[in-house]
């Protein structure tokens, strides 16, 4: 094989050889056989003639060499080049419908590799698992943290596990405040077991990561790659210094390669994991010993906790094991994977439809060529041969296709990175390596072959006599081959009903959430967090005097029309206490833990817009000695009052182990927030919320919000208000309201964006196919339309004659779309808002827009129908 | 391939093989040499011992390279290369087997 290849290569080389190498031959004969001659020319001409013809010498020689199949091949190519380069509004079209199938199709497995199939990067990722709690009996339970005497049981007396790590992010754990190199710095330091790296088996960039006595040698931390970048000019020097964390000197221990990420993705550091903290639960990682499956460590880990935990709450909680991939998935958005898939199953059948036009011009444009082929057939070409030169032509296309579609596609996931409409999982990365690569080939080879081998059959079929006579003239024209036509036309309008229908849901729920009343008005509504160093600010009156002046510095910036604080700013709302009311007592632990309790200025429901519907609004007199009040929200008063009048009534925010606030008398009724459930994305809640005075609980990190007119205030003017105040009080970010309620609605926006391209891609494709279609019927018929116009038939005949031609494909597509479309809203239903699977609204919608999408294609066609002309038609064949 | 040509090409390759266990040869030379070797029976036609050389060469059994024979003449001699020796000997016994048998198929009987 190798010499072959070798040998064309050189083969210019190799045929100046062969032909000294004859010449050399006929030399040594005429030399050794020169007697009988009278002179060298004599004997010159018997050499020759004994040798005989060189050419066919040559010839055979050559053939001895080359790949015959190959040489075809490069002759079909060069040949299909040509054609196409003859025909450039053709090639135009096909390459670039191609090109949009493939290059969103390309774009979309690009994610979808990214988020859901490229193994994590930690060592053996298929034994690394998350251990979730599940409701024992109620499995609508989500998925929550387990108890921090689970991790260390299933660590000590586990014989599934090869090690078991733990980390939490849960309520402000990760929250931390770098101080002691310029402003103040919120960091998320995520606490983590010691072995959770070892676990991950993954090895820093730099230094070390935990060990078991860092957990007795005070704090010690170790940086995420981004955050040393950025926070300390990546110097090396780093490692083995301290830093002031929350106060406290931590040392760095090392940091972790730039490829590392866990979860969350935003994590600028790691600390280790104390009980203290662990109390509120911790996630559980785990790495299985090999050969250990998910269901026997599930087992394990249930025994375990049945044995930690005989009563109390954590009883009706199991320990389930989930593969960590999936999980990463799940963390990052619960409808990650429905979406992606959602999206891939969409792209497909945009590139189906694509496909499908491309095979109906090549059907088409092999009607214009069958004389050509017929004439090639009847030259010799075998019938293997034409459809190879068919099925050549349209590699050669898809080839450029994919090309353009993978360019196409970069350019898309470029725009991703930097817009990055979606959160994906923790540490994904997406780019167009080889594996995405290796589909696009795959998924032009595959196109190649849908479009080209219909064709390509055609090309070769039939009998030669009667396809040479057929594209001479004739009145009727051959009909083969649009059967095969008509069911691409109702198919692509039944992939394309169902993508609208798809579409125009999703589109729907995305407006219908991001239109709903929330509670409160976000208009010029800002937002952001300041969190005090518990060291300096240990009492309520250091956090109160704080806050004091705080509130005052704001309101004296340029521009601020009304400020508030509140340990919650909307979106965010909810949580999950435990309430106890006076008069209806009730057992610790058993009561529902669903209420969220935050701390307010007298002015933020005001400013927010949140209406009181009872009673009356905090004021003056609630002060830190006055007597402790309450303000509940709607859910609360009808959950726990059920109609009775809740003003003048005491609750108490209490704990399993009975911890519990003063009674606190309720004040006022105000309206419910709405905001998004952890576990349904796709849903917005009303939970109990329980308000107090900030005056009378001064937490020690406050969110701010502000209205102001102008957009001149920056996060700098803020940081330095705070900073003017204290230096070490790090400030978040500023963001409006509007923009943190917007990316609650990032998946279901990104749904409807990306559906309703497809979609209308999806439309688009479909019309012009259906045009092309018809548009080559009608040309295919004109003699015989012509005909009929000069025996009589009228314009509205002819309208009938290509109506009927196409409306039967339509509505057979439609049908066929109408039944697909139940199946697939199914699939969907979690992803929507307000908005039924079988909408009537959206059906109706989407059947007119078809139709009038299909009687633009059909209009010209007819129209070219009627105009034809039968004196001028007749005369030309 | 013609199924008919294979016995006639092995022959003649057997034929080229044998004649450069010898030593290096070219074309000319390695016609002649079957020519003569066979007293005259054989003609090895030019036209296909140029396209059989190179098939052996295709198949890396022999190599070529350019010299000059005695006459001062260049020219391109073909040597045995060891995987041609090798198959010089499987292409023997092969031919061994053929001979036995055909000359015991053609033995009168008694």
């Amino acid at each position: 094989m190798m010499k072959r290849f070798l040998w064309w290569w050189r083969r210019k080389q190799e045929a100046l050889e062969l032909e000294e190498e004859l010449k050399a031959h006929l030399a040594i004969e005429a030399h050794e056989q020169h007697q009988p001659y009278a002179n060298p020319e004599e004997a010159g001409r018997a050499a020759r003639k004994a040798l005989g013809n060189v050419t066919r010498i040559t010839e055979d020689v050559q053939d001895v060499w080359r790949f015959v199949w190959l040489d075809d091949l490069f002759l079909d190519f060069r040949f299909g080049a040509r054609t196409l380069r003859r025909n450039p509004g053709f090639t135009l079209v096909v390459i670039l419908t191609l090109s949009i199938g493939i290059g969103a199709t390309v774009a979309v497995f690009s994610i979808l590799d990214a988020a859901l199939l490229r193994p994590l990067p930690y060592k053996d990722p298929d034994r690394l698992v998350a251990i979730w709690g599940r409701g024992t009996q109620d499995k609508s339970l989500s998925k929550i943290f387990l108890d921090y005497d689970d991790f260390e049981s299933f660590g000590t007396k586990g014989n599934a596990f090869e090690s078991v790590a733990a980390g939490t992010w849960a309520g402000s754990a990760g929250s931390h405040v770098l101080s002691g190199r310029g402003p103040a710095k919120q960091v998320i330091g995520i606490p983590v077991s010691a072995s959770f790296f070892p676990t991950l088996g993954v090895p820093p960039a730099l230094g070390r990561t935990f060990t078991a006595d860092d957990q007795r040698q005070g704090c010690a931390v170790v940086l995420a790659h981004g955050f040393w970048t950025s926070t300390f000019a990546a110097d090396p020097g780093v490692v083995g210094q301290s830093i002031t964390l929350d106060q406290k000197a931590c040392s760095v221990l090392g940091v972790m390669p730039a490829k590392f990420a866990f979860f969350p993705s935003r994590t600028d550091a790691w600390i280790l994991l104390e009980r203290e903290v662990g109390k509120f639960g911790v996630g559980v990682f785990a790495r299985l010993k090999p050969g250990v499956t998910l269901a026997q460590a599930e087992a394990e880990a249930a025994r375990l906790h049945r044995e930690q935990h005989p009563t109390g709450m954590w009883k009706d909680i199991t320990p389930e094991v989930y593969d960590l991939h999936g999980e990463f998935a799940f963390l990052a958005s619960r409808t990650l994977r429905t979406t992606l898939i959602l999206m891939f199953a969409a792209v497909l059948l945009v590139l189906s439809i694509a496909c499908l036009n491309v095979a109906n011009l090549f059907l088409a444009r092999l009607d214009d060529r069958e004389r050509e082929l017929a004439v090639r057939a009847a030259m010799g070409s075998g019938r293997a041969r034409l459809a190879r030169q068919v099925l050549t032509e349209a590699l050669l296309l898809s080839l450029a296709g994919t090309i353009a579609g993978v360019v196409m596609a970069s350019a898309a996931i470029r725009y991703f990175q930097s817009a990055s409409p979606i959160e994906l999982t923790a540490g994904s990365d997406v780019t167009i390596n080889f594996r995405v690569l290796l589909f696009a080939v795959a998924l032009s080879s595959v196109t190649t072959l849908v479009f080209g081998w219909l064709p390509s059959l055609r090309a070769s079929r039939g009998n030669l006599i009667t396809r040479l006579r057929r594209s001479g003239r004739g009145s009727v024209a051959n009909n083969s081959g649009t059967g095969m036509t008509k069911a691409g036309i109702a198919f692509q309008i039944a992939l394309s009903f169902v993508l609208l229908i798809g579409a125009t849901l999703l589109l729907n729920s995305a407006l219908r959430m991001g239109q709903a009343d929330l509670g409160f008005n976000p208009t010029k509504l800002y937002a952001t967090y300041v969190s005090l160093p518990a060291s300096r600010y240990a009492t309520n009156e250091q956090r109160l005097a704080f806050y004091e002046r705080l509130e005052d510095r704001i309101r004296g910036l340029q521009g601020v029309a009304g400020v508030a604080l509140a340990s919650k700013l909307p979106p965010d709302a909810g949580g999950n206490q435990e309430i106890e009311i006076q008069s209806q007592p009730s057992e610790p632990g058993s009561r529902p833990h669903d209420v969220g309790a935050d701390a307010v200025t007298p002015g933020f429901f005001e400013l927010l817009q949140i209406p009181l519907t009872k009673g009356r609004q905090f004021d003056s007199r609630d002060h830190p000695d006055s007597a402790a009040v309450t303000i509940v929200n709607e859910a609360l008063a009808a959950e726990y009052f059920r109609g009775r009048n809740p003003i003048g009534q005491q609750v108490r925010i209490a704990d399993a182990s009975d911890n519990h606030t003063p009674w606190l008398t309720i004040v006022g009724v105000v309206g419910n927030l709405k905001h998004s459930e952890l576990m349904n994305e796709m849903r917005w809640a009303e939970t109990p919320i329980l308000y107090r005075p900030l005056l009378q609980e001064p937490r020690p990190a406050i969110g701010i919000a502000f209205k102001t007119f102008t957009t001149a205030l920056s996060h700098r003017d803020i940081e330095y208000a705070v900073n003017s105040l204290d230096v070490e009080v790090p400030v978040a970010e500023m963001e409006t309201l509007s923009t943190r309620v917007s990316k609650l609605m990032a998946y279901p926006n990104f749904r409807a964006v990306v559906l309703s391209f497809f979609a209308t891609s999806a439309l688009l494709l479909s019309a012009v196919g259906l045009h092309g279609v018809l548009m080559q019927i009608v040309a295919r018929r004109t003699p015989e339309f012509a005909i009929r116009r000069s025996v009589g038939a009228q314009a509205n005949d002819v309208i009938q004659l290509v109506l009927r031609q196409a409306g039967l494909p339509v509505l057979a597509g439609l049908c066929a779309g109408f039944v697909c479309t139940f199946a697939f809203s199914r699939v969907i239903s979690n992803l929507l808002y307000g908005i039924e699977p079988a909408d009537l609204i959206a059906l109706v919608l989407v059947t007119v827009t078809l139709l009038v999408a299909a009687g633009g294609a059909i209009a010209l066609p007819a129209i070219r129908a009627v105009r034809i002309d039968p004196m001028i038609a007749l005369r030309q064949d | 391939m013609a199924n008919k040509l294979d016995m006639l090409h092995g022959t003649l390759d057997l034929l080229i093989l044998r004649t450069l266990q010898w030593g290096p040869q070219h074309g000319h030379g390695i016609g002649q040499a079957i020519r003569s070797r066979s007293r005259e029976l054989l003609q090895v036609e030019h036209g296909s011992l140029y396209p059989a050389l190179h098939r052996l060469r295709r198949e890396g059994w022999i190599e070529a390279e350019w010299g000059v024979t005695e006459n001062n003449q260049r020219a391109r001699f073909y040597r045995l290369t060891s995987a041609g020796r090798k198959q010089l000997l499987s292409e023997e016994s092969n031919w061994k087997l053929l001979v036995n048998a055909i000359a015991r198929l053609a033995r009168p009987l008694k």
